[in-house]
């Protein structure tokens, strides 16, 4: 157990050690994700604003239309970016296959970076997309509601399962 | 007290695994040796007679062989983690951060092991001329294979696999090079596993010549008693 500890906090520093000479910045994947979900803030707050003041259809579907536009790019973006950091640790497991490292610490480090993209970016669009939802509850029907899960939870899901597909 | 065995192979036998679609893979066959320590074993062979492969079977845990590999008496295989302390490896691929500096790769790789000694790795620059500003990616095969060698000493290893690390090097340094292995061998109390293509190097520069042909170890003796270059 010691000697695991010991291992996952070499693979720790090791890593730091590698993003600062390699000047990347971690809090820029923050930040990136950030300003997505600021403008998907926005649009949604723009649209349910009026809609508060008078009932109008067709705003509440260029909201949905807007929200389906940019999830899905949310997540692309998000996903690039971790999969940039994946890549990373894909090339610096190869390069230090040959020195006094556990593979599994390394395996366990790739773990905690799948579950920081799981994070970051599903669970964040997921709430907001949540939210947006209850907001809107308030003021259309339930019929409404579903439709608006199924483009808000569902698109963007399929977008994203078919983007990481794509991908491999 | 007993001779010092650095290096035993027994018997060792790789285990063939074939994938769906995939070639079927090379493995080596039944190899038995001895090696003491304080000497140097050259691998000679024709291109895949698996020299390399012999190393690979040291340095890689996922590689599955019958038989056992011992490193100062301890099966590689029950820590090989620490196994690779005690191991430097001097390779024709780069396993370094090539668009790093030698003095990055030092800050980054230099840390994953137990007994890095900074000093020493600076000293070994400097007798090899290289400095720490350098680009990994831009040295030539010779001054990678040197750096190598410096990252290789800097941790104070007793085995030094070294493949095909003189191939590229002006015939100068090559002199010199054998110089700073001999030095080390006698400080460190250390051994080197050598492959080459070069005959009269096997023949000159080795104590110890095994000869390998289709994964097997088909002759393995003193040097004086082998010429390499008779054979061929």
């Amino acid at each position: 157990m010691q000697i695991e500890l010991k291992q996952e906090q070499k693979i720790e520093q090791f890593f730091e050690e590698y993003y600062r000479v390699k000047k990347w910045d971690k809090q820029s994947n923050d930040i990136v994700a950030g300003i997505f979900i600021m403008i998907q803030i926005l649009l949604m707050v723009l649209p349910v604003h009026t809609l508060w003041e008078e009932e109008n259809r067709w705003i509440l579907l260029t909201s949905i239309g807007t929200l389906s536009f940019c999830a899905p790019l949310f997540y692309m973006a998000s996903y690039r970016l971790v999969k940039e950091g994946q890549q990373n640790v894909q090339m610096l497991s190869q390069k230090i296959k040959y020195l006094p490292v556990d593979m599994r610490a390394l395996k366990k480090w790739r773990i905690r970076l799948l579950l920081q993209w799981v994070e970051k970016s599903f669970l964040a669009c997921m709430l907001i997309q949540l939210l947006f939802s209850l907001i809107i509850i308030h003021k259309i029907s339930w019929m409404n509601v579903v439709y608006v899960s199924i483009v808000a939870f569902v698109i963007p899901m399929l977008s994203n399962g078919l983007l990481i597909w794509l991908e491999k | 007290m007993g001779i010092e065995m650095l290096l035993e192979f027994e018997h060792v036998t790789g285990i063939k695994k074939q994938r769906w679609k995939q070639r079927e893979n090379f493995c080596l066959q039944d190899i038995s040796f001895t090696l003491e320590v304080g000497y140097i074993m050259g691998l000679a062979g024709e291109n895949g007679a698996g020299k390399t492969t012999l190393i690979d079977y040291i340095m890689n845990p996922q590689q599955r062989y019958q038989g056992a590999i011992r490193i100062q008496g301890e099966d590689i295989r029950i820590n090989h983690v620490n196994m690779r302390n005690k191991v430097g490896l001097v390779s024709e691929e780069n396993h370094f951060l090539e668009d790093m500096t030698i003095g990055q790769n030092e800050a980054i790789l230099g840390r994953l092991y137990d007994n890095w000694d900074g000093e020493c790795f600076r000293d070994m620059l400097k007798k090899m001329g290289l400095t720490l500003g350098k680009t990994v990616g831009k040295l030539s095969r010779g001054e990678c294979m040197k750096f190598q060698m410096a990252f290789a000493a800097a941790h104070h290893p007793v085995l030094y696999l070294l493949d095909e690390a003189t191939a590229g090097m002006d015939p100068v340094f090559r002199i010199d090079f054998f110089k700073i292995l001999q030095e080390i061998i006698a400080t460190e109390e250390a051994s080197v596993i050598m492959t080459s293509h070069i005959q009269e190097e096997i023949d000159r520069k080795m104590d110890f010549i095994g000869i390998m042909e289709q994964g097997s170890l088909i002759q393995f003796r003193e040097a004086g008693e082998i010429k390499y270059a008779d054979r061929a």
